[in-house]
């Protein structure tokens, strides 16, 4: 029962490496991975305080400068790319986890428990998420761990909906009735029928949720509730940047564009993967650029 | 399989104003009581335009819908009182075939997989499901079987599409099957095909069909009897030659008097009848068909006709025939 892998997979591909922003995401996060794996052996002081050289501009001993305690910048950004996606990619698996089968459940069965699991999404839902987390981040106290489960909690509600979207959708289909007809129990219907066609869309979705997750947590870091201190983050190297801003302009320059490149690529790769499954965004697309 | 009084109604979901102002709930009356019998080893056509209810009928009587209201008997087992795993054996005994074949078959699997699902879900022929599958795609056409058996249905015709949803339905040896319009989404040229192998096995393997379809033309290819539905109800019944030869309700009447003759220089009376299908939701009173009936009297208007038998075996719902 194994869905069509080069069917699907083959053409992602091809359309991965024509589509420029595609190409793009994809470069940005190999250079983002690249400098996650090579951080600890980079030949650089990311932890040791060396107040003699602190506040260093850029040169070719420290080709990004150094922080307030002459830590290389270099050093500690490749090391944060490691939290940033350790957190991005995690919570937000957490939250596929967590939501897909809520929305599955929810779709399938409906009626009350429907409604039950949908109002407490709603619920979860009408906060911002990183409302949500800074709350739980300040009754938790800031750890890897907490930020992970926090966020993994505040997202799950868009793959429940997501999920539940697509499943009312797909349960009304005659191959779905067909296998009913057979004899085919509901976990099975579920499982074979209807989550390989709900499932392209989470992992869309999903890409582009690990750009916002990487920002929550840089943004609770900023804010002293995500990575507590040594541990590089990018959000708090900016936030131990605020007062250097005029004596140091470098200093937030490298951390704050590792997170927009980071984010920019993430994004770049949903939204292709986003237009590649949905084919009828790819006709408007396509009709608008025809117009336009 | 014996067919009492059945009945499925829809519910109009509202919305949450809607029932505040109104507490009175709104049904589509999409199937409202018909009984019928089939006999084993026979096929009963069962016609009329799209919306008469016949397509719920045959998914009701598969339980793909829950019934409102009636019953229904195979082999004596009330089908409308079987749970769990009673239904998920009697699945076995009791299959469909779909109009769509572009729809009915899961994307995502390969010919192969499709038809072995059913084998695995019931547990037959463990440990040999491909020859059981190959033997089946051999049975319905499908040669070479091996090649068939690796491909994906985007890669098959309608027809050949067709015949993979005739063997999915066939490979758990059912004896009961409805085949809801199975021919009307294909190309004309490869109708009969279908229809013969569909014949063909019917005799094979000791089939009985309930045959859904809007064309009268198909249905008097295929069917031993007919009855024919107007608007939830069946207005006639009777056997196909008996219900073609002298058709005694209007709406049959008109239904035939539409299907072209390939002989140009024959010459026929044709019966029109105007207007649209009312709405199921209130269907008029007294007969149903009375606005459209270019026949209809007062009584028409007030009186409900009952299905009564005319002569053996030809059962008509009109106040003006019986």
């Amino acid at each position: 029962m194994n869905v069509a892998p080069a069917r699907m997979i083959l053409p992602l591909i091809w359309r991965m490496v024509h589509d420029k922003r595609g190409a793009l995401g994809v470069v940005i996060l190999c250079a983002t991975l690249a400098l996650a794996l090579v951080a600890p052996v980079l030949p650089l002081n990311a932890y040791e305080v060396r107040l003699s050289e602190r506040l260093l501009p850029p040169s070719p001993q420290h080709p990004f400068g150094t922080d307030m305690y002459g830590r290389d910048l270099l050093a500690r950004i490749a090391y944060g790319a490691r939290i940033s996606l350790y957190v991005g990619v995690l919570s937000v698996l957490l939250a596929v986890l967590l939501g897909v089968p809520l929305g599955a459940v929810s779709g399938y069965v409906g009626g009350v428990v429907d409604e039950v699991l949908m109002r407490f999404s709603d619920a979860l839902f009408s906060f911002p998420a990183i409302v949500i987390a800074l709350a739980a981040m300040a009754m938790l106290g800031p750890s890897i761990t907490n930020l992970v489960l926090v966020l993994g909690v505040a997202y799950s509600p868009i793959y429940a909906r997501l999920f539940r979207a697509n499943t009312l959708v797909v349960k009304e289909s005659t191959h779905v009735l067909s296998a009913r007809a057979v004899g085919c129990g509901d976990l099975r219907i579920l499982a074979f029928h209807i989550a390989p066609f709900c499932l392209p869309s989470v992992l869309a979705q999903a890409t582009v949720n690990v750009a916002s997750a990487i920002l929550a947590e840089a943004g609770l870091s900023f804010l002293g509730l995500g990575v507590p201190p040594p541990t590089p983050s990018w959000g708090s190297i900016l936030q131990e940047s605020r007062s250097y801003l005029l004596a140091a302009p470098w200093y937030p320059l490298f951390p704050g564009l590792a997170i927009a490149f980071a984010i920019l690529g993430f994004n770049f790769l949903g939204e292709v993967l986003r237009e590649y499954i949905d084919p009828r965004l790819r006709e408007v697309i396509q009709t608008w650029e025809a117009a336009s | 399989m014996v067919v009492e009084g059945l009945k499925k109604y829809f519910e109009i979901r509202k919305s949450f104003l809607e029932t505040l102002v109104s507490r009175k709930r709104e049904f589509i009356k999409a199937v409202d009581g018909i009984s019928f019998e089939v006999g084993k080893g026979e096929v009963l056509g069962l016609v009329g335009e799209s919306g008469c209810g016949k397509t719920t009928t045959g998914r009701v009587i598969l339980r793909l819908e829950e019934p409102t209201e009636g019953r229904a008997f195979f082999d004596d087992i009330d089908l409308f009182s079987l749970n769990g795993e009673e239904l998920r054996k009697m699945r076995r005994r009791m299959q469909i075939i779909f109009q769509d074949p572009y729809a009915s078959l899961n994307p995502r699997m390969k010919v192969g997989e499709i038809i072995a699902h059913p084998l695995k879900i019931h547990g037959l022929s463990e440990g040999r499901e491909k020859d059981t599958v190959l033997e089946f795609l051999e049975m319905v056409g499908l040669t070479p079987a091996e090649d068939f058996y690796n491909s994906y249905p985007h890669q098959l015709s309608g027809g050949q599409r067709q015949r993979v949803a005739i063997a999915r339905a066939l490979v758990l040896h059912p004896e009961f099957i409805v085949a809801d319009e199975p021919v009307s989404m294909l190309d004309v040229s490869v109708r009969a095909t279908i229809l013969d192998l569909m014949m063909k096995l019917k005799e094979k393997m000791g089939l009985t069909y309930l045959f859904i379809t809007h064309d009268l033309a198909t249905a008097k290819y295929v069917c031993n009897r007919v009855a024919v539905m107007y608007l939830g109800k069946i207005v006639e019944m009777g056997s196909i030659d008996r219900v073609f030869e002298e058709p005694l309700h209007p709406y049959t009447k008109a239904l035939l008097s539409a299907i072209p003759i390939p002989d140009p220089t024959v010459k026929r009376e044709r019966l029109v009848i105007g207007g649209e299908v009312p709405n199921p939701i209130n269907p008029p009173p007294g007969c149903r068909f009375h606005p459209r009936c270019p026949f209809a009297t007062e009584r028409c208007k007030q009186e409900e006709p009952q299905l009564v038998e005319v002569e053996k075996g030809h059962k008509v719902a009109c106040h003006l025939a019986a």
